[in-house]
């Protein structure tokens, strides 16, 4: 049974169709690219993979790990595996990261039957995760994200991730902002994470990001469908050729 | 009994009965000129309406249409109840001096003030008066304006007890003084306490109050009146923290006067109320002074609070920073006026004001006013004024982590409510104030 099952999938937003019969298949332990220009759908995908309540889902199913996601509130869903890295992630004053993160770890944890993880247990893996993506451990005591530049948020979301332990990743143009020196912080995050059970599904404009985290497949969306998919060198194309020429194979 | 609109005579006979149960006793009668003139003022201003500005919000008439009657000293209370209500009053770790004021009368043998520094003075208000001289002499009534506001007018009219302080110079007080209240609410009772602070040159103090109820469950209405007054270079923090459940109604005044370049901070915390008015008003007299006022009031059911606060700069080079949130829950009202004057002598001048109100339900309702008038030209001065729901964002972001909704939004409001608490300076303070916020939040 695959992880992630995505069929014909039509979502809209105030009434404006978004997604238009988008279906994608996500099996444990790989790594999927979705490329495409602006505006095609791809933030509007991770968002309603991880069910913010602005989005309708006219037609079509998402099934994750053989439940009808659909029916699952945010956190159901983050509890079952999913985690979404935000494109833009949010600053909470007055809100600690140990505070917030420690409640939603054993959240989790509980969800799995598993017993909460103590203040020892939790600190040495927050120590642990942090220094996954050169996280300074000092951060913990902050508010979240709050005073974080770009390139320090989104480390944050991948320690976030790291924390969390999920089987399913969405990262939602991660890359976006980030100096070279940062991708590589990040990609690194993201590699140590790979394994056979956990899969990954990043969203991203540009191919950069897929030099340093290698996906098993890529697949173009424009105008609210996967149009095309392929290996690792369908990304060094679009990187090459642009999307234009998909735009008008599609059109035309 | 005190609804001066459908019976005006029958509060004027209540406030001789409660005039004549402080006299006949042979006792002293100190500034008795002080207290007939704000008699006559409170007759003259009678209960303010919602056709006063500055009570458009507020309407008094519900909290004052119970057949109440002025108390003056423990009445029908049991030992055990007191003793209940002092207890759940205590802060863990305060290590305070504690002063227990039982229905608006000084409890001396629950009080503990044993070993205060050499010179400080600490104890009933009207002991202090009677006695005479001294700081009560110099500053008893010199502040509050009896002239316009007539619950200072109603309070100043009569011999109330409370807390007198006095911190000469330079004596730092260690440990927090704790005023604890204790309402009996056996009865419709209306009951008024007075203090007075006078905190010396350089000299430094805490101050908090902690309103609590013993047992009974009637309605009462509280007129209290604080006087602080802050020497040249002192420090005086000042907490009052209501807790008295949702019978108990209330008008206070907190009238702070300092000279130049002290500190003074006031906080008002009001959690379980019906309802409640704050006057806050701050007077930083002398130039260099620093001026902090703030509060937090977490609404549910049919509460109503409402602050009123003034910031007056008369002097140049002085700083204030003001913030006040509120949570409203259910059919509650939070209401919010700051006016902060910055006169024409009082340049460099830096005043902060914020207000906040969260809204959590569609029947609750948050009014924010702020005012600034500034007739100076060379200041900072700024205000901010937010009223909404929580972030749906924020939410998103929590639940998306795995947080339940509830989770998600105590996280958020516990976050948005200890922004208040982080300005108080005492840790076990702080704790305590905390942990009452993670109750009130549901």
């Amino acid at each position: 049974m695959s992880l992630l099952s995505i069929d014909n999938l039509h979502a809209s937003v105030e009434d404006h169709e978004i997604l238009k019969g988008l279906s994608l298949t996500v099996n444990a332990g790989e790594v999927h690219a979705i490329m495409g220009p602006n505006g095609s759908g791809k933030s509007t995908l991770a968002s309603i993979l991880a069910g913010r309540d602005d989005y309708e889902i006219t037609e079509g199913t998402i099934t994750f790990r053989g439940e009808d996601v659909a029916e699952m509130s945010p956190e159901e869903r983050a509890r079952e595996g999913l985690f979404l890295a935000f494109q833009y992630p949010i600053e909470l004053p007055g809100v600690s990261t140990h505070q917030f993160l420690r409640t939603a770890v054993n959240a989790v944890r509980e969800h799995r039957g598993e017993a909460p993880l103590s203040v020892r247990e939790f600190l040495d893996r927050m120590k642990e995760k942090a220094a996954f993506v050169n996280l300074d451990p000092a951060l913990m005591n902050r508010s979240v994200n709050e005073g974080f530049s770009g390139g320090e948020k989104k480390r944050a979301e991948i320690f976030q991730m790291a924390m969390l332990d999920p089987t399913l990743a969405i990262l939602d143009e991660t890359d976006s902002g980030l100096d070279i020196d940062a991708l590589r912080v990040v990609s690194d995050g993201i590699n140590k994470l790979r394994s056979a059970e956990r899969s990954f599904v990043l969203i991203t404009h540009y191919q950069r990001l897929l030099t340093y985290v290698q996906p098993d497949f890529v697949h173009v969306l424009v105008g609210g469908r996967i149009v095309r998919s392929g290996g690792p060198e369908l990304a060094l194309e679009l990187e090459e050729r642009g999307y234009d020429w998909l735009l008008e194979e599609v059109e035309g | 009994m005190i609804d001066i609109e459908k019976a005006p005579t029958r509060l004027h006979a209540a406030l001789e009965e409660f005039g004549a149960s402080f006299q006949g006793d042979g006792a002293p009668d100190p500034f008795a000129d002080v207290r007939q003139a704000a008699r006559g003022h409170f007759e003259r201003l009678g209960i303010p309406t919602r056709r006063d500005e500055a009570w458009k919000y507020t309407d008094l008439r519900t909290a004052l249409s119970h057949d109440y009657t002025f108390v003056t000293g423990k009445t029908g209370l049991s030992d055990a109840d007191i003793d209940a209500a002092v207890a759940s009053a205590e802060i863990d770790g305060f290590n305070a001096f504690r002063l227990v004021v039982v229905d608006g009368e000084v409890d001396a043998s629950r009080s503990d003030l044993a070993e205060l520094p050499e010179g400080v003075l600490a104890g009933s208000l009207r002991e202090a008066s009677a006695t005479g001289g001294g700081a009560v002499e110099t500053y008893f009534a010199k502040f509050a304006d009896v002239e316009k506001n007539a619950f200072a007018a109603l309070n100043t009219a009569f011999q109330l007890d409370g807390l007198f302080l006095h911190v000469p110079k330079n004596v730092e007080l260690e440990r927090p003084i704790h005023v604890v209240h204790v309402t009996a609410a056996a009865k419709p009772s209306f009951v008024q306490t007075r203090h007075l602070v006078v905190v010396e040159a350089n000299a430094r103090a805490l101050v908090t109050e902690t309103f609590v109820t013993a047992g009974g469950s009637e309605a009462t209405v509280r007129n209290d009146l604080t006087e602080l007054v802050v020497g040249r270079g002192a420090g005086l923090e000042h907490v009052r923290i209501q807790d008295e459940g949702d019978a108990a109604n209330g008008v206070s005044l907190v009238q702070v006067y300092q000279e130049a370049d002290s500190q003074a901070s006031t906080f008002a915390f009001t959690f379980a109320s019906a309802t409640v008015r704050n006057n806050i008003t701050m007077v930083p007299a002398g130039p260099g002074c620093t001026s902090t006022l703030g509060g937090l009031y977490i609404c549910h059911g049919t509460q109503h609070v409402d602050t009123n606060t003034l910031v007056d700069h008369i002097a140049p080079g002085c700083m204030s920073d003001e913030r006040f949130k509120g949570i409203v829950y259910d059919q509650s009202v939070g209401v919010f006026n700051g006016k902060v004057f910055v006169q024409r002598e009082a340049q460099q001048t830096n005043a902060y004001q914020q207000s906040q109100g969260v809204i959590l339900s569609p029947d609750a309702k948050h009014f924010s006013k702020p005012e600034l008038e500034i007739y100076a030209d060379d200041v900072k001065c700024s205000h901010g004024s937010t009223t909404g729901a929580i972030d749906p964002e924020a939410l998103f972001y929590l639940r998306a982590r795995g947080l339940s909704e509830s989770q998600a939004r105590s996280l958020l409001l516990y976050a948005f409510a200890h922004d208040v608490v982080a300005m108080v300076s005492n840790e076990a303070l702080r704790d305590s104030l905390d942990a009452r916020i993670a109750e009130r939040l549901t």
